[in-house]
């Protein structure tokens, strides 16, 4: 249902294109120094046998976009069966576990511990969805014809499903969190387009999709993220989304499943 | 059966204050009338009737133009003035029930201007207050965007009402937000006053007759919104000859057309206007504008007829329409339509009776016709409301008292789909409710020095069947779900607005007033964007969402100088707010089933200053506004509970407009506006997630766009008068010193260099010159 939000950006960009000349400046603003924040990244996957998560922190709006790691947190996974996972630093602010493969449809809880604070958050491995294919569609947009990818899959029925269409092309990530929901096809077979950011794709481009079925707070934290940047539509008042680790952390714990499929563009 | 109870108490207190009045002493006579323009014998509204004799008083006239007081017989001199036009003076010896209708003459009508301020003080003695009057007349020398005449924007120049954007006809009035405003034409609520995702608004000033906005003291008749009433009456229609009038602009063309049916007795207006933007697309040399579609056209149509001396019907319509299609790929339009049926009945001198029957609908449809998942939304509001308005001249009092009905019809969202589209069709359950209201108010004259009204309204909200409502807790989790059938009342809401005000006339040039009101409101507009849009949804109360309540108090002074030349005026108020609605983050309102479970609920409060100054005659005339003020809202799980600034917040708003008629055929006019910018939230910090920059929130709302400031120019050529027809052009320079102000600010990732972070200002217009042809014959 992006196609909703697009027609609402279409509509103003052909009002501002036929009637304004609109016109973008870079400015400087001075902003405010923030205290800094912990920023939790966790992901529990079925396709891999050693998890991963990563910590940093906030910084300021003006400095470069490298990350500030922070180190020497101390991490444990429970499942629902009670099975307990460690995590080990294996460099400054990444930290993997041992062996450990996730299993869909099995509640997970990880727990935090950094600079004398404990964060926890829960997340439930949704059952996977097979991804049938991924195609080529091309769209006239403005008299022009563009190529964007499609995901095709039959929607389960019996439950409501979250997605994430993660697209890299030329080994470069395109959209880290393309999501999509259920609630207006579900029980269908579904051909959905991938309306990616510029550049265009063109013949000759690898292009690499990582299908995911993710659970509704993931969901809804990226749908969040994603609204505030506009995602197609007029951009909502800007907030933090809200996190499902607990105790004033950014980020997530996203227990999902995933599918790997790569293509050529001809 | 609540809702008969309710009904039933209604009649009773309604009864009770006709017992009331009846009571009141009968010995005085009745002067009544109806106050007319000369030309073309369209009523003039809330012009002043003054009277000088045994005792001093006066009165306005109403929405159709009557007035009615209650005097003890004897000599009188009697004033009847109307801004814009020659007063008339007219000696009376009332010994019997009488009847004075007046044909007053245009000033634009005069071969020479005759100022005849006297008795040009109303805005002085009326009690009155935060009530601004837009002279539709004048409005045709201020300079506007590509040359549309609008009356929105025109509004936005006075103290205390504010733009909602760059380019935008939304406003906001002492701190509400722009669903907090009730836009009435012609008695129709509409519920999307704006073309054009903002730019233009809904209302073509050739068929508009009178704008009335009231801020503060809002009268007892009018209910169901928080911050203001803007009230647009449409011309009736010439009674005297046919007159054809219309423009020829750079995006849009108007076209009017009115006469009598029979003279004096009934007459016809019809007015259209389309904007032709997509016709220049057609010829674009960049082929991708082509096949797209984008316009707008509107029609205004009134009749009316006047049956006898004791009863006229009047039959009004709007219908607009915006469309913007994308090839064969996407489809999208809204827009309004309205129609009003209303009867004047005069039961005896003392007692003038309105009858209206309204009926307002907005939607919006669209269409996504790509194969694969084509779906087509339909979404709309929908109203049948029923007005019975009474006005009774007693002895030093004037009555005003009646009963409003509303049946309200939501459909949120329909979807549907045909062949192999993946999209599911699904229908969103329609919401309905019923409004009742009755109110009362009494304006009298305590002294020759002190004028009161005091007033109530009475409300009450059903929301009513069929339907499954849930009840969600502050968490949005649902507790309780239940079934309703059809007519069953789900929850129903009594609120009783009290409002006073009232005028300490110091000198016959100076007063203070004061006034206290309450305002409350039973339907809410979800956007949690940055910018209204067309899709933008209305809820009413429910078993969750309460009735927005506010409380205003205001004093002000009141003084004109220089024989009323010049009008001054300084306005303080207070407002609070409760149950205002904010959005958990991330919502999603497109065809959400649980919406309410996304909402937040809170207080607000807003404060602060107007000053007026305005020349109101002579060659040269002119206003400036300013506004010192503050707009919070505060809510437990936004922004830590502490209260924030809202969107709508601005420091300062000055507005300077100057109109300079340099001979008979020229006229030169400019505005300058500044206001401080707006409140909203820009990120203190940054991380890094999956690969890409988030940005880091601290505050919300805590900082500022940069100051707007704008200065527009305008000029207006009269074609040589005693022609048969008329006609004049008029050349305007929208954004003179081409300020590039803000639209919108964004944050981003440098394109030149990934590891850095920029912010990146739009700004929609550069200089925009304009020039309009307009005819009369």
């Amino acid at each position: 249902m992006k196609k909703l939000n697009i027609t609402a950006t279409i509509a103003i960009l052909m009002i501002s294109t036929f009637l304004f000349n609109g016109c973008e400046d870079v400015i400087d603003i001075d902003l405010n120094q923030a205290n800094t924040n912990i920023v939790i990244e966790a992901e529990i996957v079925n396709d891999m046998n050693r998890q991963r998560v990563t910590i940093s922190q906030t910084k300021n709006f003006n400095d470069d976009n490298s990350i500030v790691p922070v180190t020497d947190a101390q991490i444990t996974v429970t499942d629902e069966l009670g099975n307990k996972f460690v995590y080990n630093e294996r460099v400054p602010g990444g930290y993997e576990s041992g062996f450990f493969i996730g299993i869909p449809g099995r509640k997970y809880s990880m727990e935090v511990k950094s600079q004398g604070k404990t964060y926890t958050a829960f997340s439930i491995m949704p059952k996977q969805v097979i991804l049938d294919s991924i195609t080529l569609t091309e769209i006239t947009l403005f008299n022009k014809k563009n190529k964007f990818i499609q995901v095709n899959y039959v929607d389960p029925p019996d439950r409501p499903n979250f997605y994430n269409y993660k697209l890299s092309v030329n080994n470069e990530l395109r959209n880290a969190y393309y999501v999509d929901e259920d609630r207006f096809y579900n029980g269908n077979k579904v051909t959905n387009t991938i309306f990616s950011e510029e550049p265009e794709l063109k013949t000759g481009d690898i292009v690499n999709l990582d299908f995911q079925c993710i659970d509704e707070k993931t969901y809804k934290y990226f749908y969040a993220i994603s609204q505030i940047k506009g995602n197609g539509g007029p951009p909502t008042a800007p907030a933090n989304p809200d996190s499902n680790f607990n105790n004033g952390a950014l980020g997530y714990l996203s227990a999902h499943t995933s599918q790997k499929v790569n293509a050529t563009i001809r | 059966m609540n809702l008969f109870k309710n009904t039933l108490l209604f009649l009773f207190t309604f009864s009770l204050l006709f017992l009331v009045e009846n009571a009141h002493a009968q010995k005085n006579l009745i002067l009544n009338g109806v106050l007319k323009d000369a030309e073309n014998g369209e009523t003039l509204i809330g012009a002043s009737v003054k009277v000088n004799g045994v005792t001093v008083n006066g009165t306005i006239t109403n929405a159709y133009g009557f007035y009615s007081l209650s005097l003890p017989s004897g000599n009188y001199k009697i004033t009847f003035s109307y801004v814009g036009y020659q007063s008339i003076v007219q000696d009376l010896n009332l010994n019997i029930d009488s009847t004075l209708n007046v044909a007053l003459i245009s000033s634009n009508q005069l071969l020479e201007v005759i100022v005849n301020a006297n008795q040009k003080n109303e805005n002085v003695v009326n009690p009155q207050m935060g009530v601004q009057k837009l002279d539709v007349k004048e409005l045709r020398n201020i300079p506007v965007l590509f040359g549309e005449r609008d009356i929105l924007k025109v509004l936005q120049l006075l103290p205390g009402i504010k733009s909602a954007g760059e380019g935008n006809s939304g406003f906001y009035v002492r701190g509400g937000a722009t669903d907090q405003n009730l836009i009435l034409l012609d008695e129709a609520p509409v519920y999307n006053a704006s073309h054009l995702l903002g730019f233009f608004s809904t209302f073509n000033s050739d068929a508009i007759k009178d704008v009335t906005v009231y801020k503060g003291g809002m009268p007892a008749q009018y209910g169901g919104r928080l911050a203001s009433v803007l009230d647009i009456k449409m011309n009736d229609g010439n009674k005297k000859d046919y007159t054809v009038e219309g423009g020829i602009g750079l995006i849009s063309s108007r076209l009017k057309v009115e006469g009598p049916f029979k003279k004096d007795k009934s007459s016809f207006m019809i007015s259209g206007r389309r904007t032709y933007a997509d016709a220049f697309l057609a010829f674009s040399s960049d082929s991708s504008l082509k096949d797209n579609t984008l316009y707008f056209y509107d029609l205004n149509a009134k009749a009316n007829f006047k049956l006898n001396d004791k009863n006229v019907i009047y039959l009004s319509g709007y219908f607009g329409r915006d469309k913007l299609g994308l090839g064969k790929t996407f489809g999208f339009e809204w827009g309004n339509a309205t129609g009003t049926l209303r009867w004047n009945h005069l039961f005896s001198n003392r007692l003038f009776s309105n009858t209206s029957l309204i009926y307002s609908n907005y939607n919006y449809v669209i269409e996504n016709f790509l194969e694969d998942n084509n779906f087509k939304v339909n979404s709309s509001i929908k109203d049948y409301n029923l007005k019975q308005d009474f006005q009774y001249a007693a002895n030093n009092h004037q009555l005003k008292f009646g009963l409003n009905a509303i049946h309200h019809t939501i459909a949120p969202g329909k979807l549907t789909s045909n062949g192999n589209s993946s999209v599911n069709q699904t229908t969103i359950e329609d919401r309905k409710g019923i409004e009742l209201a009755a109110y009362f108010s009494d304006e009298l004259k305590v002294n020759n020095n002190i004028n009161l009204v005091y007033s109530a309204r009475l409300s009450n909200f059903n929301s009513i069947g069929p339907g499954l409502f849930k009840t969600y807790d502050t968490e949005g989790i649902i507790i309780d779900s239940a079934r309703f059938s059809k007519g069953e009342v789900v929850k129903s809401y009594l609120k009783i607005e009290p409002r006073v005000s009232a005028s300490f006339q110091l000198s016959s040039e100076k007063a203070i007033k004061a006034s206290y009101t309450r305002n409350t409101q039973n339907l809410h507009l979800m956007s949690n964007s940055t910018s209204t849009s067309p899709t933008d949804l209305y809820i009413m109360n429910s078993n969750n969402t309460k009735p927005e309540i506010a409380d205003q108090v205001a004093l002000g002074y009141f003084s004109n100088f220089k024989e009323n030349t010049y009008e001054f005026s300084a306005e303080v108020y207070y407002k609070w707010m409760q149950n205002q609605i904010e959005y958990r983050n991330g919502t999603d309102l497109r065809g959400n089933r649980n919406v309410e479970a996304d909402l937040l609920y809170g207080d607000g409060r807003a404060y602060g200053i107007e000053l007026f100054l305005k020349k109101r005659f002579g060659d040269f005339n002119g206003w400036i506004g300013y506004t010192l003020a503050k707009t919070e809202r505060q809510f437990d799980q936004i922004n830590n509970g502490q209260w924030f600034n809202a969107k709508q917040d601005r420091t300062h708003d000055l507005s300077l407009v100057g109109i300079y008629q340099a001979s008979k055929r020229w006229t030169f006019s400019s505005t300058f506006v500044y206001s401080t910018g707006s409140a909203v939230t820009f990120p203190s910090g940054k991380y890094q997630l999956s690969g890409s920059t988030v940005f880091y929130y601290t505050e919300k709302n805590g900082y500022r766009t940069p100051a707007y400031h704008r200065m527009d120019v305008s000029a207006t050529l009269e074609g040589k008068p005693g022609k048969k027809y008329q006609s004049s052009w008029s050349f305007s320079i929208y954004n003179l010193y081409a300020r590039k102000n803000v639209f919108s600010i964004d944050f981003r990732e440098d394109p030149n260099n990934a590891n850095k972070t920029q912010a990146v200002k739009t700004s929609l217009f550069g200089i925009i010159p304009s020039v309009t042809w307009n005819f009369k014959f």
